[in-house]
């Protein structure tokens, strides 16, 4: 996991349905990798070795991309650190 | 709903809190973790399987139902814009200084008590299951969520949303995921996903309904409009969905109205349209309150029958036609709403 790589999170589900494809309303944060502190960089590297897909109301769809290329994992929101959460912005078409 | 709930694997917490490269904090932050890790994994295994059985277990007889009902308790936990769950436990939430905590016990005290009194439920699992709400939930979050066992509310941006528990009928959509857990069961995928919302979607509504004295004419059948923001309502959006009308422009989120719109994998908030729809359609068809009739056959066919984790939305349109042929036997004008309805939605 690169030090350079950037993570794309996006919100999927919960009572708004965020990341319905028609859907006018989007949630998305960017964050590159190095500006997490060492514990929260180390707690994203766990969620990346061991990905599990989620099928529940609503959780967090997370992108590493780095110069070897991309991974996408889903997670609860209560694995995800909360700097990485608060990057989250929100718009409407 | 089946709830794979995401934690890291405890061979990966261990591996990290011996990893030399970490520094001495890290490490511990991570043995700590495991250590609680293992404590959660044992509740949420309990918990999953205490869900998929209490659906089997008979609601009380009619005689015990006679006796005076207590509403279930309203607990209330305060996030303070963290994402901490479930967050601060607030006393007497019921009578709090602060709108939000207090909306939040009120509704779903008043939800609990919409179960009791149109449907005799006792609860969302039938058996006075204590309410748990998570309020102020991060920071203008947009959004609320049932993950299992409570259900989290944010505050809204204030520009595309406000408050979501401003939404009665999200408070009851979220409640109804829980009513929905503990009996039918439906997976949140595929068509039993689009089940799962529509089920949340139609008992929400019909709580909005109940709690403004509306008869199906009367209801706008909008889900969210209560909580749209400025922004939202200047660019016409007048709901997340509309149960009337699912592809209509004022749809934030605009939805199918027909199954043959329908694919594999669709996401349920957007397939929930079909039978939403459909509900609407019979609801309107057979006039008065949709708790009347309409909902006490919806409401039968989630909570009267084992749990089916993977139904699929004909099976659900055809158990719908058989109850409303034995509930009421002699109304062959309610049938005939029942199936006509599913016919327009192409089931």
């Amino acid at each position: 996991m690169a030090a350079s790589s950037e993570l794309i999170i996006e919100a999927v589900g919960g009572f708004v349905g965020e990341g319905v494809p028609g859907s006018r309303f989007h949630s998305e944060g960017r964050l590159p990798l190095a500006a997490l502190t060492a514990r929260d960089q180390a707690r994203v590297r766990a969620l990346f070795s061991h990905p599990a897909p989620e099928k529940t109301n609503f959780y967090y769809r997370i992108t590493l991309r780095g110069p070897d290329g991309s991974q996408t994992i889903d997670a609860s929101p209560e694995t995800i650190p909360e700097a990485l959460l608060n990057s989250i912005q929100s718009r409407l078409d | 709903m089946t709830c794979h709930c995401f934690i890291v694997p405890l061979d990966v917490l261990k591996k990290f809190a011996s990893d030399p490269e970490l520094e001495q904090e890290v490490r511990d932050s991570f043995l700590h973790t495991h250590a609680i890790s293992q404590h959660i994994r044992a509740l949420r295994a309990e918990h999953s399987a205490l869900a998929a059985t209490v659906g089997l277990i008979p609601l009380p007889a009619q005689a015990a139902l006679t006796k005076a009902h207590h509403l279930p308790p309203s607990l209330v936990y305060d996030c303070q814009h963290g994402s901490s769950q479930p967050g601060v436990p607030v006393a007497n939430p019921a009578s709090s200084a602060d709108a939000t905590i207090k909306r939040a016990s009120a509704e779903a005290t008043a939800v609990a008590r919409f179960y009791w009194e149109i449907f005799r439920r006792d609860s969302i699992d039938g058996h006075h299951m204590t309410l748990v709400s998570s309020v102020h939930y991060m920071n203008r979050f947009n959004n609320a969520f049932w993950d299992g066992t409570h259900m989290t509310y944010g505050d809204g941006d204030g520009q595309i949303f406000i408050d979501f528990t401003l939404g009665n009928d999200v408070i009851g959509h979220e409640l109804t995921h829980g009513v929905t857990q503990n009996s039918a069961g439906f997976a949140y995928a595929n068509e039993a996903g689009g089940l799962n919302e529509s089920m949340s979607d139609v008992f929400g509504s019909m709580f909005r309904q109940w709690q403004a004295g509306q008869d199906v004419n009367s209801a706008d059948w909008l889900i969210g409009h209560d909580i749209m923001g400025p922004v939202a309502t200047a660019r016409g959006y007048t709901c997340l969905r509309d149960m009337a009308n699912p592809a209509a422009a004022h749809c934030l989120a605009p939805q199918p109205t027909h199954f043959s719109q329908y694919h594999a994998g669709m996401d349920p908030h957007s397939s929930s349209g079909i039978p939403n729809l459909a509900f609407c359609q019979a609801a309107k068809a057979a006039g008065g309150h949709s708790w009347d009739r309409i909902g006490q056959i919806w409401y039968k066919a989630l909570t009267g029958f084992a749990p089916s984790p993977q139904m699929l939305m004909s099976q659900f349109a055809n158990r719908t036609r058989t109850l409303s042929r034995k509930m009421f036997p002699t109304d062959a004008s309610l049938q005939n709403a029942v199936h006509t309805a599913w016919l327009a939605v192409g089931l």
